[in-house]
């Protein structure tokens, strides 16, 4: 017997979605005023590829850590500093910071075998923090709390992504890079491990999951991916000291997987985007905004578990258009 | 050796703190199982409403203290109906977010209500300091440390002489059983809640004297309650007063003896520390696995 | 030696108290047998210590002569032991089609990247995992709804779920903790059918059960367990008359022969 084959119709009409969005990304810059738009353009593209690759630890595999913005910080500084003090082409940054992020992540996995639940996500709190005080006191790499400033905009193989324009188009494809990636993540057989560690762990250690090691490379992907994000991050916007590289900012990236809706694909990145517009969108009434903002996280966690994307997907099926 | 003593002193002082930020923080995580983040906003409160009191309305420092510490237990029964009761049972993520998200809002609330500006609060002495076997000392500290053993004790008392405390245990221990057993676990969580913010508030005016009253206050303070309820174990009374105790000990002496530089490092070097070689903290509390 | 699968002396203590107590038994290829106690007689504690969830304090563990001692569950179930939950250790986020796949985890060998990019090896072991959850969750009657969550599914069908889930990674044996329970009796009966199948096949089967009826009309051979240790072991027949087992489930001492 063969399993029923998804209907070409059903199939085309779920690409619907992720294409649309595609192309209106590919056509935003023709609606934004000016540069100052695009530079929000520019985070927000950032932050989406940063909440992605964090929803794979948070919400794929279900392990809740407070110091993903700890490895933002490395990738940021680590390419930072490897283009800027040894001349380095962009591209090396951006592996190194890679692969470095990535190794730490793969080491802070290695208490969180034994460490489970809330006192994980209380070591890796206190971890993220450690990091940033760390990278503050070493003044004589990376000048402490005055940041590190004058950091190229991105060239490779000779074209400068100087001009913002271009630099949008170069994030976007690193955003839809990453989308893709987890995307194929989540239908692979390693998707399907993350989650089962996620959804009952005995269950999936008796069905022959190594959780050890896929909870490892949770932790790697994602911290590769931070990676990636910080050292994008770093390029672009120039300038990065330890203060931006706060609690706060974990809070809002929280918030980002949160709000979205964890463990989708595109949950994080609705999340990204929504949390980096929406301050500029109400910027008139900037006293509020914070007030407003954590009483819509509370109100969201509490209301809308499956957040924006949930609340999207239920909508959908209502209309038929979703299954 | 004087010097010892002096800073041993002020981190114990300190330390008293610590142990009523950290076991109003627990008593919640013990009675309800609700991880409360907004606490750090309730500290601030307590010391912002202190000074509106003594500042605005001209109360005497003795009745502005005991009118703040009664009105953060009102506050602490608002909360329980908007915020905690739908948290009870939820995972600790939502409960953790929740919280952060009132927190966040109580900050900008503050920062709306109160001014952007660091405000003080007058201590109950005067800025004299007083000589105790050759230690100077702020008679201020030896009022934080008098209510401290004052107060916990008389908490060690209750929770184990009376009926009350002794059902508020059971509460805490196994709230199925308890319930079973006819113990009336919503008034038990109401009393924990109050009390929780009571607590927030008394922290809150005591410690406002030392330095000044800002907006993030009640964050910094509640870092190192966190980090007290690790050493002292999560969930666990005990283990808070101690785990306060012990890290306003450390950092005092930390500060001095090896680099105030590092200060803010040490609480967070500690949690890693303790939650790598024994996680449960000092008295691991069989509640907290529940988690 | 042809017992397939050979427990000795296993022991397990939890504090002061001795939950399994220097058990033994053999299981043959393609036997089923079913292990009774009344509770607390150390029955999951057994399942548990076979499959690898805990660790055992003594005794020997062997699966065609190979020894399971000390390796973690995913590594024992690699070797051929398979076992479902009687509380259910379900995949909530993922259908049911995919909580079956991942009980082929350790028969898949694609890699991350392999499986990212879509090489024509880890595609083909993605569809042969999908063909073989279509045909398992046939078997056990629940194939549409292969791609269906599994919160549209009853208690018992979610039970059947996991037998379904277990059988994915072609196990040599498999053990089923309670697996009854939430059917209905045309349901267990057709279980029971499944199950002479699957030990016709060459599967041994361990079952825990609580209906009588249902094991005594199934298995070769019965181990039964109280407080931790074997107190008889033998065909359906002479179990039913054996007098420590009905002293053990009814609680009542008989005098002593004369």
């Amino acid at each position: 017997m063969v399993p029923p084959r998804k209907s070409a119709r059903s199939r085309l009409l779920r690409l619907i979605a992720p294409v649309g969005l595609l192309a209106i990304l590919i056509a935003l810059p023709l609606a934004l005023k000016n540069n100052y738009q695009l530079g929000i353009a520019h985070q927000a593209l950032i932050f989406i590829i940063l909440a992605v690759g964090y929803d794979v630890l948070l919400g794929f595999t279900g392990l809740l850590s407070f110091g993903h913005i700890g490895l933002f910080a490395i990738g940021a500084y680590t390419s930072a500093l490897l283009v800027m003090s040894t001349g380095a082409p962009f591209l090396i940054g951006l592996m190194g910071a890679a692969v470095l992020t990535g190794f730490v992540g793969f080491l802070i996995s290695i208490p969180a075998l034994r460490i489970k639940g809330h006192y994980l996500t209380l070591l890796t709190l206190a971890l993220g923090e450690v990091i940033r005080l760390v990278l503050r006191s070493m003044e004589w790499l990376t000048h402490g709390s005055s940041g590190l400033s004058g950091i190229p905009r991105p060239e490779i193989l000779g074209f400068s992504f100087r001009q913002a324009l271009p630099l949008y188009y170069l994030l976007l494809l690193f955003a839809v890079l990453t989308v893709v990636f987890v995307w194929r993540l989540k239908a692979s057989r390693f998707g399907r491990a993350f989650m089962a560690i996620r959804d009952a762990e005995i269950g999936a250690e008796v069905c022959g999951v190594n959780t050890s090691k896929m909870k490892m490379m949770a932790f790697a992907i994602s911290a590769i991916i931070a990676g990636v994000a910080g050292s994008l991050y770093a390029h672009t916007m120039r300038f990065i000291s330890p203060e931006f590289f706060s609690l706060g900012l974990t809070i809002i990236l929280l918030a980002m997987v949160l709000v979205g809706g964890r463990g989708t694909i595109l949950g994080p990145a609705i999340g990204a985007a929504l949390l980096i517009a929406l301050p500029e969108v109400l910027r008139f009434v900037k006293e509020y905004y914070l007030l407003v903002f954590g009483i819509a996280i509370w109100l969201c966690v509490i209301l809308l578990p499956d957040g924006l994307a949930g609340l999207g997907r239920r909508l959908l099926k209502r209309v038929g258009l979703a299954a | 050796m004087d010097t010892f003593l002096q800073v041993t002193l002020s981190g114990v002082t300190m330390g008293c703190i610590y142990a009523f930020v950290a076991l109003g923080f627990t008593l919640t995580i013990a009675a309800a199982g609700v991880v409360n983040f907004a606490y750090s906003e309730w500290v601030t409160y307590g010391a912002f409403i202190g000074v509106t009191l003594v500042s605005v309305f001209g109360l005497p420092l003795w009745l502005a203290l005991l009118a703040t510490v009664l009105l953060c237990a009102v506050m602490g029964y608002a909360f329980q109906w908007i915020v905690f009761r739908p948290l009870e049972g939820r995972h600790f993520l939502t409960t953790v977010t929740a919280t952060i998200g009132i927190a966040v809002s109580m900050q900008a609330l503050a920062t709306l209500v109160w001014g952007p500006y660091a405000l003080t609060l007058p201590t109950f002495f005067g800025s004299g300091v007083v000589n105790v076997a050759g230690v100077s000392i702020f008679p201020h500290n030896i009022l934080i440390i008098a209510t401290a053993v004052v107060l916990i004790g008389g908490l060690q008392l209750w929770l184990t002489g009376t009926d009350i405390g002794l059902r508020l245990q059971a509460t805490a221990q196994d709230p199925v059983a308890a319930r079973l057993m006819g113990i009336p676990i919503r008034h038990m969580r109401t009393f924990a809640y109050c009390l929780s913010a009571a607590l927030a508030g008394l922290a809150g005016f005591l410690v406002a004297p030392l330095f000044v009253v800002t907006t993030t206050m009640g964050f910094g303070l509640m870092l190192k309650g966190l980090a007290a309820t690790i050493v002292g174990g999560w969930g666990s009374l005990k283990g808070a007063v101690f785990g306060g105790l012990i890290i306003g000990i450390i950092e005092a002496l930390g500060a001095t003896y090896v680099s105030s530089e590092y200060k803010d490092v040490l609480s967070f070097l500690i949690i890693i520390i303790v939650l790598l070689v024994r996680p449960r903290g000092l008295f691991p509390e069989p509640i907290a696995e529940k988690l | 030696m042809n017992a397939f699968l050979e427990v000795r002396d296993l022991r397990k203590t939890f504090g002061g108290l001795t939950a399994v107590d220097d058990v033994s038994f053999k299981l043959e290829k393609g036997q089923i047998l079913g292990l009774v106690g009344p509770n607390g007689s150390g029955k999951s504690t057994m399942l548990n210590l076979l499959s690898g969830v805990y660790a055992a304090d003594g005794g020997s563990v062997s699966l065609n002569g190979r020894s399971l001692a000390g390796l973690a569950p995913n590594a024992i179930a690699s070797a051929g032991l398979a076992r479902t939950f009687q509380n259910l250790q379900i995949f909530h986020g993922l259908s049911v089609g995919e909580n079956v796949s991942v009980g082929r985890s350790c028969r898949m060998r694609s890699s991350v990247l392999g499986s990212v990019f879509g090489t024509s090896f880890a595609r083909r072991e993605e569809a042969d995992a999908r063909d073989q959850a279509f045909s398992l969750l046939s078997l056990v009657g629940l194939e549409r709804y292969l791609d269906e969550p599994p919160s549209s599914l009853s208690y018992g069908q979610r039970r059947l779920l996991e037998l379904a889930r277990a059988l994915a990674s072609s196990p040599s044996v498999l053990m089923l903790d309670e697996p009854c329970a939430g059917l209905s009796q045309g349901e267990a009966d057709e279980l029971a059918v499944l199950i002479r199948r699957l030990g016709e096949s060459g599967i041994g089967v361990i079952v825990i059960e609580h209906n009588m009826r249902f094991v005594m009309g199934l298995v070769d051979h019965i181990v039964a367990l109280n407080f931790g240790r074997k107190i008889a072991e033998g065909d359906p027949r002479s179990i039913r008359e054996n007098e420590a087992v009905i002293a053990a489930y009814l609680g009542r001492k008989r005098h002593a022969a004369h």
